[in-house]
């Protein structure tokens, strides 16, 4: 038991033993982000950006790599590597978060991707898309498969990038290309695309078959990334910081409780560049010692607010305002 | 889940009567570094993600059985335990990788089981063991984002057990052997767990091989459970270990036991041992 039990947990024990019981969790934290004294990155370093893979990594030659693109099973075009030598890839900073982080597993980043709207490829390519369609349905060398509305592809929301950070996207996130598809989670953001599909029907994927949401519109949640939870920090002030996120919907307001709730005090929000990109507050607790309960809450343009710490759902996604209790030391 | 298994409210088939007792007061302890899935079939919804790297667990118990009725054995037996555990577990993300320990005190499961003799001539007995969860597990750490790492007592859902028991003695009486056999339904009431887990049931089975040796008495006991249907949560184990029980005075008694986990599946496979003092009727 490496973490640190002190009297005060023992104390704890002793009188649960009479009653309810009771629980403590202490935790030693080995942080691998940069966060620093000011908080957390706006721009995620590419080597600390998360990585999830539903069904292990592909193996092909990077030479030997193309995508075919299909018209409800015909193919009708075959993307490779070469066009992207062709093209001036655009930045885009855009944020990824995977619908299945949660509080213990926050995985949301936020980097400089480098491509274009994928209907550029396709109008290179000479791919007419039938206005029947109403689904694209993508496969990557990974064998994950998913889809995604037309509609996001029309309104330019869905894109192909090969560049992250100004670099070459790497492997781990699907080189040598992958898709972004903005205001939707991570599910609908396929890595190495092999086989995209038009289809005049709606088509659920690897995880929506689960019973993983289909629609995967970001919901509004809030992750407090530092204190981590059962963690033992020094005061006489403690930084509290993290991410706030809601997709395509701005983040206009995080506040922080210490009563359960009961009131709410506005933190200090240093980046919120708008749609699509995550917001960033910080908080600076001028802390007596003792244990302390936070919790978040969020608000986004549209009105909605985030909910209790353990969201609602997590099968749409976490739609939480975080909590975490920490004891503070001098 | 990690649960308790030491211990269970099993009585023998010589079912009491009025007058015959037995009470235990037995302290058992439990550790393990290793937790059992299925291999990892999605169809089971198993991921291997579990993350603890260790689990050490105190369980304080009382026990007692008791006759009820002096023209016909029927006995009641009753367990309940507080439970101690402390999981050690690594959690690692993109952003942080946390070590840590998960401290639950809790009552366990009260376990009733009246029993009735089937024959006055023989040793076989027919039960009912029923289990109540004096916990809820939606409390548990329920403010700490590594809930699920903490340790819970049980599933927090109440069984029923029909057994039926059997033995016989030789060696003009030095010696016995005794094997109980039951269907372990899962009532899918549970307390304090929002849940959509619908638990498999299962056979149970026990026995015990034991001798008496001046004021010693030894045993072995196996006990164990098979699901009639594999699925990623519901446990299955199998656990063999010896016991002793050294007389000190009269009906007083010290005793002993060890128990090592030889199979199981969706759950912690360790050792165990414990120690108690009691109390019967001569």
């Amino acid at each position: 038991m490496s973490p640190e039990f002190t009297r005060r947990h023992w104390l704890k024990l002793i009188a649960a033993a009479t009653a309810t019981g009771c629980d403590t969790v202490v935790v030693n934290v080995e942080n691998k982000s940069t966060f620093t004294a000011d908080g957390i990155p706006p721009i995620t370093e590419t080597d600390e950006f998360y990585v999830y893979q539903c069904c292990g990594a592909p193996s092909f030659e990077a030479a030997d790599w193309s995508c075919a693109i299909r018209i409800r099973g015909t193919e009708v075009a075959t993307l490779t590597a070469d066009l992207f030598d062709t093209l001036t890839p655009v930045e885009l900073e855009h944020t990824l978060q995977c619908i299945g982080g949660n509080p213990r597993n926050p995985l949301i980043n936020n980097a400089v991707w480098g491509g274009v709207p994928f209907r550029e490829v396709l109008d290179l390519l000479g791919v007419d898309v039938p206005p029947e369609s109403i689904d694209i349905r993508f496969e990557g060398a990974d064998a994950y498969h998913t889809g995604v509305p037309v509609s996001d592809l029309v309104q330019e929301k869905l894109w192909i990038v090969w560049q992250l950070n100004g670099g070459p996207l790497p492997f781990e996130h699907g080189a040598p290309c992958r898709f972004l598809v903005q205001g939707r989670y991570g599910t609908k953001n396929v890595k190495w695309p092999v086989d995209i599909d038009f289809m005049d029907e709606n088509y659920l994927g690897f995880w929506e078959t689960t019973g993983w949401s289909d629609d995967a519109t970001y919901r509004q949640n809030g992750f407090i990334l530092q204190p981590t939870d059962g963690s033992l920090v020094f005061g006489p002030e403690v930084d509290i910081f993290g991410t706030a996120y809601a997709g395509e919907d701005p983040v206009t307001q995080v506040e922080i409780s210490f009563d359960d709730g009961q009131s709410w005090q506005n933190t200090e929000i240093y980046y919120n560049p708008g749609p699509n990109i995550w917001t960033l507050w910080r908080y600076r607790l001028a802390a007596d010692v003792g244990d302390v309960a936070v919790q978040i809450r969020v608000t986004t343009a549209s009105g909605l607010v985030s909910q209790g710490p353990d969201g609602t759902g997590q099968s749409a996604g976490y739609d939480g305002g975080m909590s975490v209790r920490f004891e503070v030391r001098s | 889940m990690i649960a308790l298994l030491l211990g269970s409210a099993i009585a023998g088939p010589w079912t009491r009567t009025a007058g015959s007792h037995y009470v235990k007061g037995s302290a058992d302890y439990y550790n393990t570094t290793k937790y059992v899935l299925p291999d990892e079939d999605p169809a089971l919804g198993a991921t291997g993600d579990f993350g603890t790297t260790g689990f050490f667990g105190h369980q304080y118990s009382l026990y007692g059985e008791v006759g009820l009725s002096k023209k016909h054995p029927v006995q009641i037996s009753a367990r309940a335990p507080l439970t101690i555990s402390y999981v050690d577990f690594e959690d690692e993300n993109a952003i942080r990788r946390v070590t840590g320990t998960a401290y639950t005190v809790r009552l366990g499961d009260l376990e009733l089981m009246p029993q009735v003799a089937l024959s006055r001539k023989h040793p076989i007995a027919a039960a009912l063991a029923v289990k109540l969860p004096l916990y809820g597990v939606d409390s548990i750490c329920a403010d700490s984002v590594y809930k699920d790492f903490c340790g819970r007592p049980g599933d927090a859902q109440v069984d029923l057990t029909p057994w039926v028991l059997a033995g016989g003695s030789f060696a003009q009486g030095k010696g016995w052997v005794e094997g109980q056999v039951g269907y372990r339904h899962r009532t899918e009431w549970f307390r304090d767990w929002t849940t959509d887990r619908k638990f498999v049931d299962s056979v149970v089975f026990g026995g015990t091989l034991g001798g008496q040796f001046g004021s010693t008495i030894g045993m072995i006991r196996v006990d164990g459970n098979k699901n009639f249907k594999r699925d990623a949560f519901t446990l299955e184990s199998v656990r063999v270990g010896p016991q002793a029980m050294f007389t000190v005075w009269e009906g007083l008694a010290i005793e002993a036991r060890a128990a090592w986990d030889v199979w199981a599946m969706n759950t912690s496979i360790g050792f165990g041992f414990g120690a108690g003092l009691s109390w019967r009727t001569l």
